[in-house]
């Protein structure tokens, strides 16, 4: 770690006082460092130990009047087959997004990367679907997908898909998350186009040098030197879209609501219906804590998992 | 409950011969008691105008005018600012749980009366309004006020009967040779004729839940006729629910979803977003089980669909059914004021200036399509009569499900039709889940 | 030879697919927006003879002004003020020796592993508590709060790189702490600033449940709360929501267009290398 020892106040600079001036360094620290911890304790680190005292709580949310009752949230939780399928969706959504928004991402970052004419338009408008809002996102696919007026269904039947003329994307079960799947990978992939170009252009004079020495073809270039080389953007990647795709919302809420049938419910949606739809608040942070020990958990076992292939590396 | 029912008999059939009798004599009295307690109003006020929220979903160019004119002129009789705020059917259960007990709860808000009215007063947040609406009770649906009224305690004031019809489009009807079916079997042929010719029966948009379910339950007191009515949580000696009435509902239901008498997709199609409204104005679908609001919306969204192509009908009666066209799915709109409310007087003051007003009310119906509450207005929209008189003809009425009964039972009901549209569940499924369900929560009381 | 010009037929083949894929959406939201109900209903490919004005009408009526108003101020106040303190924080962190440093840091990095939804119910009820509930300036609050963690973590290692002696040199000179951090790091950091922002302002800009949650009134709504009520409002009229999702768009569409790289380097700052 860099610091400035030495060149700040309370070391050897000054050596009236050293107690008053460290007195006074800490003073100095504590100024700069107080009002992000003000606010983010208020707001971040407060919040998470309130949510879990309200999960000990009996609260419907619509009056402050709540009771304790231990851990009985918990225990129905536990129960509750609907958590169990709102996180099975969490995690598929965890497998679908680092899968293939890192996959389709590379393959973005590679083409906008060569000397394809045109790059920078492709990247331009590659890009476009991040600008979007996710309410936006939402709303347009959500009209795209719609069974009789959507244009997806109409594409799909001028292309002679006869079957798929009234086919429900949305109002059916299975194809439900599979349809909310391809929106978010649609909306995301640009964000890790965007991270993986970044990565290559970092390593483009070390493959040249490399390339150069062996003479090697693109293809073993790629697997040898790229790929090694990205592993830590990737690895950044795949945390970010792991934390993202644990706390899962928006999309969600706009374009199912959770349905049909829970068939798309994630956990944040669950929460949600339980706080401010059925009114319970007690049980809806229980559903908020176990989200917060659910993704502390798996960024915690993936940081292990991969620190330990780098190692054996 | 036989004596309110012959009262909201007399009260809808006084609207039917005052409608057919014209209108020229019933204007201004009402409007001259409110006029009244407006100056003393005004001579207790001070010079600033006091300020009321109200929030409301009903969502129609005309009801808005009228809002916004009620408001106006209340501002000048009463000298009493009311801001009224619009919201979207599903989104606005949410958001008035967000706000309730924060001490930011609107002063007059919508409710459904019932027991999604009763979980706020049982959380102590809605004024309590016997007294202050005892001089303009006559003037509104007796069985309206009963959905709002806890132990003899006044809650809300109706202001909409949320009559469940069918709408149908004639049009499609007469170019098939069809008429309306009288019963289920009937139903059959008409919906078979539909679906050969590329129409889909009914058009549902089931994504609220809610919608489906109606179906369910006039298919549940069709078969159970008027024994079979739920009022309330109560275990009548063999369970909640008729048992037998609710599984030939089910079935009943799950035979339209195989034979696909509803739109593909139906659970991802939402009612509030219209997409199952914009299937039957297209003539791609032909009827449509819906509450009053529908032809509010339909007035608005379609107005050339609405004056040539819509009728109505009750729902039709089924084969071995106890039931009759004489049991009706109806509800209320109601609005409620709020414990934080500080100007309460002026609140319901508000309210029955709004609900008892004849030309108010006569635009909310004749211009808005809007079925309301108020007795004795003078109807001429035909949609609006045709409901009004099949609401006449009732002799029992049933709230709806999610409304009437506990939260824990209407979720439990409402999802679990939902599935059993979703080809999910079974009918027995549905029934044991909503029964269980009933008897948990009447174990836990 | 040929092998490569297959490759490279492969390479726009798939190049333009995905623009298809990308790019399609928008193309189709700019030709609904100028035709009417009619004419959408008749057919979605159609480039309409004449451009309707009516679903603009729309929109701008439906108080879309004010919501942009609001989004501008919640999310430039927001992000000024996260980009202030962290800024403190992170020349704290980067610069100074103290016993807790590495756990300060940590405690505010985790804040990007853990999911802000979590704190959905707290800060609902808090901003309830302290009469927060319905006004924009309420999101003020945990927009700031969110948006600390990615600059701090930015911010410090953009400090760290920072030469020393630039420093030692101007506290020899005489500088006060306060001088080195508002005169010779801040502006030395305008790099990392700018990435900063960029990215906070988008998430601000797009944030959706706890504008949802915490916000009530018309006039108090941010954009995506805005269109999500317009969805509502207009139900059947799809040129009029299109329409509602372009405007809504197009402040960060033009943005992007003048500003590209600063943008696309702004998204990728999550990519950060640890």
């Amino acid at each position: 770690m860099k610091t400035l020892e030495g060149t700040m106040p309370g070391n050897d600079y000054v050596k009236k006082s050293k107690i008053k001036q460290a007195m006074k360094q800490r003073l100095t620290i504590l100024l700069f460092l107080l009002p992000a911890l003000l606010v983010y304790g208020t707001y971040n680190v407060y919040g998470i130990f309130r949510t879990f005292y309200y999960s000990f709580m009996k609260w419907s949310g619509l009056s402050p009047r709540m009771t304790f009752i231990g851990l009985k949230n918990y225990i129905n939780l536990v129960t509750d087959i609907n958590i169990w399928l709102a996180l099975k969706n969490n995690l598929i959504l965890v497998v679908v997004s680092i899968v293939f928004q890192l996959s389709f991402g590379l393959i973005l970052a590679l083409i906008v990367n060569s000397k394809i004419r045109g790059a920078k338009f492709f990247r331009t408008v590659y890009f476009m679907p991040m600008l979007l809002s996710t309410v936006a996102t939402g709303i347009i696919w959500l009209l795209m997908f719609d069974p009789y007026y959507g244009l997806i269904n109409h594409m799909f039947t001028a292309m002679g898909f006869k079957s798929l003329e009234n086919m429900a994307w949305i109002g059916d079960p299975k194809s439900a998350m599979p349809a909310v799947l391809f929106v978010v990978c649609w909306q995301y992939i640009p964000q890790y186009m965007i991270l993986l170009r970044a990565g290559l252009t970092n390593i483009a004079d070390e493959i040249n040098e490399a390339a150069t020495i062996d003479g090697a073809n693109k293809l073993q270039l790629f697997k040898s030197i790229t790929l090694p080389l990205l592993a830590p953007t990737l690895k950044t990647s795949a945390i970010l879209s792991l934390v993202g795709s644990l706390k899962y919302f928006d999309l969600v809420y706009v374009m199912t609501g959770g349905g049909p049938n829970g068939a798309t419910e994630v956990m944040a949606t669950y929460m949600y219906k339980n706080g401010f739809e059925s009114s319970n608040m007690g049980y809806a942070s229980s559903v908020a804590a176990f989200m917060f020990i659910v993704s502390l958990t798996m960024v915690a076992l993936f940081q292990f998992g991969t620190r330990r292939k780098e190692e054996n590396n | 409950m036989k004596k309110r029912l012959l009262s909201i008999v007399l009260a809808i059939s006084t609207v039917m011969s005052l409608a057919a009798c014209g209108s020229s004599d019933t204007s201004g009295n009402t409007s001259g008691a409110v006029s009244q307690s407006a100056a003393s109003d005004v001579q207790s006020g001070s010079g600033e105008a006091k300020h009321l929220t109200l929030w409301t979903i009903v969502k129609n160019d005309a009801a808005t005018k009228v809002f916004n004119d009620a408001a106006a002129n209340f501002k000048k009789t009463n000298n009493v600012e009311v801001e009224i705020q619009f919201f979207e059917n599903d989104p606005y259960k949410t958001k008035l749980k967000t706000v309730m007990g924060s001490g930011q709860a609107p002063d007059i808000f919508h409710s459904w009366g019932g027991a999604w009215l009763k979980q706020f007063v049982d959380e102590d947040q809605v004024l309590e309004i016997t007294d202050k609406s005892s001089d303009f009770k006559s003037q509104l649906s007796e069985a309206a006020w009963d959905l709002d009224t806890f132990d003899g305690k006044v809650y809300g004031v109706p202001y909409i009967l949320t009559g469940t019809v069918i709408y149908y489009n004639k049009a499609l009807f007469d170019k098939y040779g069809l008429t309306f079916p009288k019963t289920w079997d009937e139903m059959q042929t008409v919906a078979k004729t539909f679906k050969d010719n590329g129409i889909i029966p009914f058009a549902m948009g089931n994504k609220g839940a809610w919608p489906g379910a109606m179906y369910y339950i006039y298919q549940y007191i069709r078969f159970g006729g008027k024994d079979a009515i739920i009022t309330g949580l109560e275990d009548k000696g063999n369970g909640v629910f008729d048992k037998d009435a609710f599984i030939n509902a089910g079935k009943n239901i799950k035979q339209m979803v195989d034979e696909g008498w509803f739109p593909a997709g139906t659970n991802g199609i939402n009612y509030d977003t219209g997409g199952d409204r914009m299937l039957f104005y297209s003539e791609k679908a032909a009827m449509m089980l819906q509450t009053g609001s529908m032809s509010s919306a339909a007035k608005d969204e379609s107005p050339d669909f609405y004056k040539n192509n819509l009728a109505v009908a009750p729902f039709p009666t089924v084969n071995g059914g106890k039931g009759t066209t004489q049991e009706t799915l109806l509800g209320n709109n109601a609005f409620s004021v709020s414990k934080d409310c500080k100007n309460p007087d002026d609140a319901v003051a508000f309210l029955k200036y709004y609900t008892t007003d004849k030309e108010l009310n006569e635009r909310n119906a004749n211009d808005g399509g809007i079925l309301v509450a108020t007795k004795d207005v003078n109807i001429k929209d035909p949609i609006v009569s045709g409901i009004m008189g099949i609401l006449s003809q009732s002799t029992s009425v049933q709230n709806f499900f999610d409304q009437g009964l506990p939260t824990e039972v209407a979720t439990a009901f409402n999802e679990s039709t939902q599935a059993l549209i979703g080809g999910a569940m079974s009918p027995e499924d549905v029934y044991k889940k909503c029964e269980d369900t009933a008897q948990k929560v009447l174990k836990d009381k | 030879m040929t092998k490569q010009i297959t490759l490279k037929a492969l390479l726009y083949f798939v190049a333009i697919l995905f623009l298809i894929i990308f790019g399609f959406p928008f193309v189709f939201v700019l030709i609904t927006s100028i035709k009417d109900q009619n004419g959408y209903m008749q057919s979605f490919w159609n480039i309409p003879s004449t451009f309707y004005i009516g679903n603009f009408i729309a929109v701008f009526k439906a108080n879309f002004l004010r919501y942009l108003f609001n989004s501008l101020f919640v999310a430039g106040i927001s992000v000024s003020l996260a980009i202030f303190i962290a800024s403190m924080a992170s020349f704290a962190l980067a610069t100074m020796k103290f016993k807790l440093n590495k756990a300060v840091f940590m405690l505010f990095l985790v804040g990007m592993m853990i999911p802000a939804h979590t704190t959905l119910i707290p800060i609902f009820a808090l901003n309830r508590q302290l009469g927060l509930l319905d006004k924009t300036y309420g999101l003020i609050g945990p927009y700031t709060s969110f948006a600390i963690p990615i600059s701090v973590f930015i911010m410090t290692g953009f400090f760290k790189e920072v030469p020393k002696s630039i420093q030692e040199s101007a506290y020899i000179d005489g500088a006060s702490v306060f001088r080195i951090y508002g005169q010779i790091m801040l502006p030395l950091s305008l790099p990392a600033v700018s990435t900063v922002a960029i990215f906070n302002f988008l998430a601000c800009w797009n944030e959706f449940i706890f504008g949802l949650t915490l916000i009530n009134s018309p006039s108090q709504k941010t954009l995506p709360i805005g269109i999500r009520e317009f969805y509502g409002a207009e139900s059947i009229n799809i040129p009029a929501i299109l329409t509602a999702v372009l405007v809504a768009s197009l402040p960060v569409m033009i943005f992007y267009f003048l500003c590209q790289e600063q943008v696309i380097k702004g998204l990728s700052a999550g990519a950060v290398k640890e």
